[in-house]
């Protein structure tokens, strides 16, 4: 080692000049071999999260297909699908990565069971106001804190007791559209779907973010090239 | 049919003050002009961030599938009871694959 950096010195300026513009280059393969290995790895995870997919959607339509058998296919059927006015339940939020214009990413985070209540409501709105119901010092909740618990553990166990009960509100909601009794198969379906539903939203996010990494190679490739 | 009933249970079902609903179900009767109408409304509007499309039903409309390329709303191939995924036609894969072929290699070793 020693041997080699008088080398490097007694070379003068000029081999100083030489060593210095070897550096940026060591530095740029390592981020494209960074731009690749993320590629890689995400679309690694993107094959890996469509096979689970297919299992999870499996299961969905069997115990689809076991509750059409047990309530008779006239009670579960698109023709009872509601076609009154209402809202997605369920709703995405999207934050878009506008810092690299050539990574174009976006962020995809699900919320799930929102209230379907006020149709107008865009997704930020229902997000806040899932966001209100688990908030352990909002009015209601204080009110009801005082009242019957003391210490924070209670009121957050109440908080979350209170947002369960939304949730389970909204999942006989949509139920109720097969009828008011409904078989335990249409209710682990429901399950199912919605675990699917959190697999997809990991899918886009994984596509996302291998797209991005695509771009960037690609890029990198033909730097090289010209 | 199966696949919309499963999300519509989910909750992801909206229908608007016109009756427009944010799914389409493809049955025999269903033509592949309604299925491009439907993909490229659901493509245009702003109140959707992802468009879930069986896989089988994208193949009948590859070619408007495959030119997509925006970032939101976000394109996912799905499975269908009757119809396996297939990795070598999802489009998001067929459009990476580029770096994996022979001719990219090597251009990029010259």
């Amino acid at each position: 080692m020693e041997e080699q950096d008088s080398e490097t010195q007694s070379s003068g300026s000029g081999g100083e000049e030489e060593t210095l513009k070897l550096e940026p280059e060591g530095l740029r393969h390592d981020v494209e071999d960074q731009h690749v290995l993320q590629f890689l790895d995400s679309l690694d995870g993107y094959i890996t999260l469509m096979d689970s997919l297919s299992l999870t959607l499996r299961q969905g339509w069997l115990e689809l297909a076991s509750a059409r058998h047990s309530m008779g296919a006239s009670r579960v059927n698109s023709a009872l699908l509601n076609l009154k006015f209402h809202s997605a339940s369920t709703s995405l939020q999207v934050t878009r990565n506008d810092v690299d214009s050539e990574a174009n990413e976006a962020n995809f985070t699900l919320c799930k069971w929102a209230s379907s209540n006020s149709g107008h409501s865009s997704a930020g709105e229902k997000f806040r106001e899932d966001k209100l119901q688990t908030k352990h010092d909002s009015p209601d909740l204080r009110h009801r804190s005082k009242s019957q618990f003391s210490d924070e553990t209670s009121v957050q166990s109440g908080a979350s007791l209170v947002a369960d009960d939304h949730v389970q509100r909204e999942r006989s909601k949509s139920l109720s559209v097969f009828g008011t009794l409904v078989s335990p198969k249409l209710r682990a379906a429901q399950l199912s779907f919605e675990t699917a539903l959190e697999m997809l939203v990991e899918i886009a996010n994984t596509r996302s973010t291998m797209l991005s990494a695509f771009n960037r190679v690609k890029k990198g490739l033909e730097d090289i090239k010209s | 049919m199966d696949t919309v009933v499963g999300f519509l249970l989910a909750g992801v079902g909206n229908v608007d003050l016109r009756r427009k609903t944010n799914y389409l179900i493809v049955d025999s009767k269903t033509t592949v002009k309604q299925i491009e109408d439907a993909f490229k409304e659901f493509t245009s509007r702003d109140d959707i961030a992802i468009v879930l499309i069986s896989q089988y039903v994208a193949n009948m409309i590859r070619f408007l599938v495959d030119s997509y390329n925006k970032p939101v709303p976000a394109i996912l191939e799905v499975p269908s009871k009757d119809h396996p995924y297939d990795p070598g036609r999802d489009s998001v894969l067929s459009r990476v694959k580029y770096l994996f072929s022979a001719e990219s290699v090597a251009s990029g070793r010259r």
